[in-house]
């Protein structure tokens, strides 16, 4: 790759990033996230005793989980059918900017904007942590919050294919929730392949295969395989999107 | 060394059918266009609303692609053009980052055009000298005008300075004296050499500034001709009124 694509590569992030970064919903989002997510603190007089770590941890992932679906697909949303409707990404492309390009650089920003939640999500869950007595245990939140990070590098490719299938915010962001559903949904899927007459369990089988699966992000899975089960996802996604809103017209 | 080819933008016979959903038939944009604009001159795209003005531009900025038919920019392809930085785009419904500022905006496009910091920020400076914009150039664009958003619009459109430039409906919005300063910026292109397609819907302003007058209707080309051409017919009205409804 020689150096001007690079650099054209950088600005075209730099320029998603500042519009993801002027999103005033995506600012609410991560807010909103953090503020529920310390709100499992209050919930300490329950006294779960001995459970209580793992009912923390439960509690700020599943906030961070949902509200980093909701940024995902929002932000998304917006950065991609919002440039196509108000004509940014037409002036971009005629200056020589390929299409895939720009959607690749979009992603790029709207995995670092994902970052800009769970970075502070899983600090705020270490700080709760240690406040209730239980340490600061670095490693695992580190563990943790990769693996959530990368689940939501998935939903980011679920929602830039969205965008560029569908015409219109509400369908794409209809489109990009009903993927991530289907994803939360594998371990379903799978048993029903499993109970399925052998006729239908053809239907399941293909649709297992279409749909990723969620459940290899889960807490304590390894992140190496998680890792190269994402990049597999998004790049499989990505690549459907590229082709796709290469075809579309502007 | 080839010489360069003497038309800037040539089009041939170029249709294009629009489907709204997978349901409904299609409806033909472009049906048949042909365009041969000289290097140098302004031509002028007229007809009414959905004759295929815009559809024809884009097709010509890669934004679109015909269902048929061949385009060339500047004696190449439409993509050698746009990644040689000779086509700049003006769109009807260009919306431009409010967070930005004139500069900020213009800067971002002059980069990702893959000019490197010293001629992006040159190129910037430029464009919004040619259209008038400097005392601007640095508030959020959140807070231009319509008017000035136009004018930022024909600034990016210039910006790098293509050879081809094409402008969909340039004077919308805009008042009589920033129209007048149009004017002046289009005639300052062709002096240096530039081509210019632009659509319209003011005849009077299309004739003044116009060398060559393509008349659409229901995508098909009704009138191709020069100035001398439009006056033997009567006149730019006349030409546009006996044409769409007769």
């Amino acid at each position: 790759m020689n150096a001007g694509r690079m650099n054209r590569g950088w600005w075209l992030i730099q320029q998603a990033l500042g519009e993801a970064w002027h999103l005033r919903a995506g600012r609410v989002i991560v807010f909103a996230a953090l503020v529920v997510a310390a709100g499992a603190s209050v919930l300490r007089e329950f006294n779960f005793g001995a459970e209580e770590p793992r009912f923390l941890c439960d509690f700020a992932e599943g906030t961070i989980a949902l509200f980093g679906t909701v940024l995902a697909i929002a932000t998304g949303v917006v950065l991609v059918q919002g440039g196509l409707a108000d004509g940014v990404a037409a002036l971009v492309l005629v200056r020589g900017v390929r299409r895939h390009e720009w959607l690749l650089a979009r992603w790029v920003a709207l995995c670092v904007t994902l970052g800009w939640l769970v970075l502070p999500g899983y600090f705020l869950l270490g700080l709760l942590l240690a406040w209730h007595g239980h340490g600061f245990p670095v490693a695992a939140l580190v563990h943790a919050g990769a693996l959530m990070f990368l689940r939501l590098t998935v939903v980011a490719g679920f929602a830039l294919l969205a965008c560029v299938v569908a015409r219109g915010l509400l369908l794409a962001a209809i489109l990009a929730l009903a993927l991530t559903l289907a994803a939360q949904l594998a371990p379903v899927l799978h048993w029903a392949q499993q109970h399925a007459s052998p006729a239908a369990r053809v239907g399941w089988t293909m649709l297992e295969w279409l749909v990723p699966s969620f459940v290899g992000f889960e807490s304590g899975h390894g992140l190496l395989r998680a890792a190269g089960y994402a990049m597999g996802c998004a790049a499989i996604y990505l690549a459907a999107a590229c082709v796709i809103f290469s075809r579309r017209e502007l | 060394m080839n010489p360069a080819p003497s038309l800037a933008i040539r089009a041939e016979s170029l249709v294009k059918n629009y489907r709204t959903d997978w349901r409904s038939h299609p409806w033909r944009a472009l049906d048949g266009v042909s365009l041969a604009v000289p290097r140098g001159t302004v031509c002028g795209l007229i007809g009414s609303n959905g004759s295929g003005k815009t559809t024809t531009l884009k097709v010509l900025a890669g934004l679109v692609r015909a269902d048929s038919g061949r385009c060339e920019i500047d004696g190449g392809s439409v993509a050698a053009a746009q990644a040689a930085g000779k086509v700049g785009f003006l769109s009807e419904t260009a919306g431009w980052s409010a967070h930005l500022s004139g500069r900020e905006f213009l800067r971002g496009l002059a980069l990702v055009s893959g000019l490197a910091r010293e001629p992006a920020e040159e190129a910037v400076v430029t464009a919004l000298r040619r259209v008038g914009l400097d005392g601007a150039a640095d508030r959020r664009l959140g807070g231009y005008s319509k008017g000035m958003r136009q004018k930022l619009g024909l600034a990016q459109a210039v910006l790098g300075d293509p050879a081809v430039v094409l402008l969909d409906e340039p004077a919308a919005g805009l008042d009589p004296r920033a129209s007048a300063q149009l004017g002046g910026v289009i005639e300052r292109l062709r002096a240096r050499g530039r081509t210019v397609l632009l659509t319209s819907h003011f005849l009077p302003q299309a004739a003044e500034w116009c060398d060559r007058i393509v008349l659409l209707e229901r995508g098909r080309v009704l009138f191709a001709g020069d100035r001398a051409a439009v006056a033997a017919a009567g006149g730019l009205d006349r030409l546009y009124l006996e044409r769409t409804l007769g």
